[in-house]
């Protein structure tokens, strides 16, 4: 068998995934645990409460979407000009001067400015929610469905003073028929502590762009952090060196595990692989160093997870949350800012990385007490 | 223009049909040919051809999922250009990076006796794919079927590029141990 025979026989596998591949999967489909259907209840009473005020859905989107039951100071939502909500309805805190700006020449002809909703700011992530006006029903339709003909991609955007962040990502959230505005949520991850966001999306027709918005600047607003220290030795892999994981922090957006770890360079295994040059550059890689590289990685998650397969955040009111159950895009993936936009040089000699565990809900810190890993219990401060 | 109607102006014999395909898919063709036709001319050739292909096949044929049916028509004429183009030397194709990938799931490289039928082989992938955890089935699609990069594929499933090539290699290994247990010489 050759690999061509593969990849032609991938052209007979089941349309219905290949249709399956066409949708986006997050926020689709996830059990929710009974803590997460309990906020979502209580949303949709805020809805109700708001629903004579114009626009005043999409806030109630926002705050959905964001799993949001209560106000947390890591929360932000700004005045919309000419919108009023429901005081009893009204989260706060609110900002006294909504420090929010607004450039509002458009770069085009019918495009008009972006107005920023609400904010969750946590740790290096921030999620955005941007109000985008003048879209038609037809439009916003297409913009809902997973793979429409229209959707709205990142356009530009940059985290200063760096220009950068580990990664982006621009969603459809909802659409108010009546004030014809779309909303947006903007997720951004690896802001190092940046003050501020750029950002403009662009619409786009299929392939084609349709449609520019000028940039409007998202202040990054301060967050906590509950932090303990840990020291875990995870099982050994002969073939990897060693792991350990040495402390833990609680953000409202996601959960930090940092671990000491044997460098690949010293690690990579010589007897598997013995051409892996750890000196290698990106024009010179071969299959067997990303082999390696993939390898490892693997090795790094795979300890992760087993290390954490059973950790629950402890709340003061005695309940308990796996954390594997909290809602995520995809429940049980660990990520690393570590390993994003590195030289190989830098991957090769790292030995203290974090995994970050991206939740779905926003985690009141003030109600987080403590962490169980192991059955062992870490107080949080 | 709803894909309703597209098919009706093909049921019609009404060359309109074309012109909508265009309208609505074009883009969407155009993207599934440029992972194993690097070249504008070549991809444009396929897409004639696709045309072609679908203007003939409907009626009778009256598919149920009009882009679905677009994109497996290109992806197949693509690469079946690609092999007579390509096969032997490097064209730059997307694909190529992908057969290397794949090349992993397998030892030996093939022999004639051992050619396999790639109908077979799709129904045991089939099987194979059924009992991936939906991401990485999604993902493994959108590689090996699409053609997507890493990068391209990352922010469609709020993914980092570094855990999709993790995941991809993940699967790979998956497919090669599926693959000998099945009786493929790999």
């Amino acid at each position: 068998m050759k690999a061509e025979d593969l990849y032609e026989a991938m052209q007979y596998i089941r349309s219905a995934f290949v249709e399956e591949s066409e949708m986006k999967i997050p926020n689709q489909g996830k059990k929710l645990p009974r803590r997460i259907l309990l906020i979502a209840a209580a949303v949709a009473a805020l809805g109700i409460a708001g629903a004579a005020a114009v626009s005043w859905s999409l806030r109630s989107a926002a705050r959905a979407d964001a799993n949001l039951r209560e106000p947390i100071p890591e929360w932000t939502e700004y005045q919309i000009p000419g919108e009023t909500a429901p005081t009893e309805a009204r989260v706060e805190p609110q900002p006294e001067s909504p420090p929010v700006k607004h450039e509002w020449e458009p770069e085009t002809g019918w495009q008009t400015g972006l107005t920023l909703d609400s904010t969750l700011c946590s740790g290096e992530n921030v999620t955005a929610y941007l109000r985008v006006p003048d879209i038609s029903p037809e439009i916003a339709a297409e913009c809902a469905k997973p793979r429409g003909e229209y959707y709205f991609d990142i356009g530009s955007l940059s985290v200063e003073p760096s220009g950068e962040a580990a990664s982006s990502n621009v969603s459809y959230v909802s659409y108010d028929e009546a004030a014809r505005t779309v909303l947006l949520r903007l997720d951004v991850s690896g802001t190092k502590n940046a003050p501020e966001i750029k950002f403009a999306p662009a619409l786009r027709r299929e392939d084609e762009i349709v449609g520019y918005y000028s940039e409007m600047t998202i202040p990054v607003m301060p967050s906590s952090c509950l932090h303990t220290d840990v020291s875990l030795e995870l099982p050994r892999d002969e073939t990897w060196g060693d792991m350990r994981i040495v402390a833990v922090n609680v953000y409202a957006s996601y959960v930090e595990v940092e671990q000491d770890v044997t460098p690949f360079g010293e690690a990579a295994d010589k007897e598997r692989y013995p051409d892996v040059d750890v000196h290698m550059t990106e024009d010179t890689l071969t299959n067997e160093w990303r082999d390696a590289q993939y390898d490892y990685f693997n090795h790094l998650i795979d300890g992760t997870d087993a290390a954490m397969a059973d950790a629950s955040l402890l709340f003061r009111d005695g309940s308990r949350l796996l954390i594997t159950d909290l809602p995520s895009a995809f429940s049980g993936d660990w990520f690393s800012h570590d390993f994003d936009g590195l030289s190989d040089e830098a991957y090769c000699s790292k030995d203290h990385i974090s995994f970050c565990y991206e939740t779905t809900q926003a985690i009141d810190l003030n109600q987080v007490k403590a962490i169980t890993i192991g059955g062992v219990e870490y107080p949080l401060q | 223009m709803p894909d309703e109607e597209i098919l009706a102006l093909y049921f019609q014999r009404d060359e309109a049909a074309i012109t909508e395909t265009e309208k609505k898919y074009g883009g969407y063709c155009r993207k599934i040919a440029a992972g194993c036709l690097p070249q504008a001319e070549d991809r444009e050739e396929c897409i004639s051809d696709t045309y072609l292909q679908v203007w003939n096949a409907i009626p009778p044929q009256r598919p149920d999922n009009l882009r679905l049916y677009l994109g497996a028509i290109v992806r197949n004429l693509a690469f079946s250009l690609w092999r007579k183009l390509y096969t032997h030397k490097r064209g730059g194709a997307a694909v190529e990076l992908a057969l290397d990938e794949l090349a992993e799931c397998l030892c030996a490289p093939g022999t004639p006796e051992e050619a396999v039928e790639a109908r077979e082989l799709g129904g045991r992938l089939d099987r194979f794919l059924e009992g991936l955890p939906a991401r990485d089935r999604q993902i493994f699609v959108r590689r090996y079927y699409f053609t997507e990069t890493a990068a391209e594929i990352a922010p469609r499933f709020d993914l980092r590029e570094n855990t999709v090539l993790a995941v991809l290699s993940r699967t790979r290994k998956k497919l090669r141990v599926y693959l000998q247990k099945e009786g493929y010489t790999v």
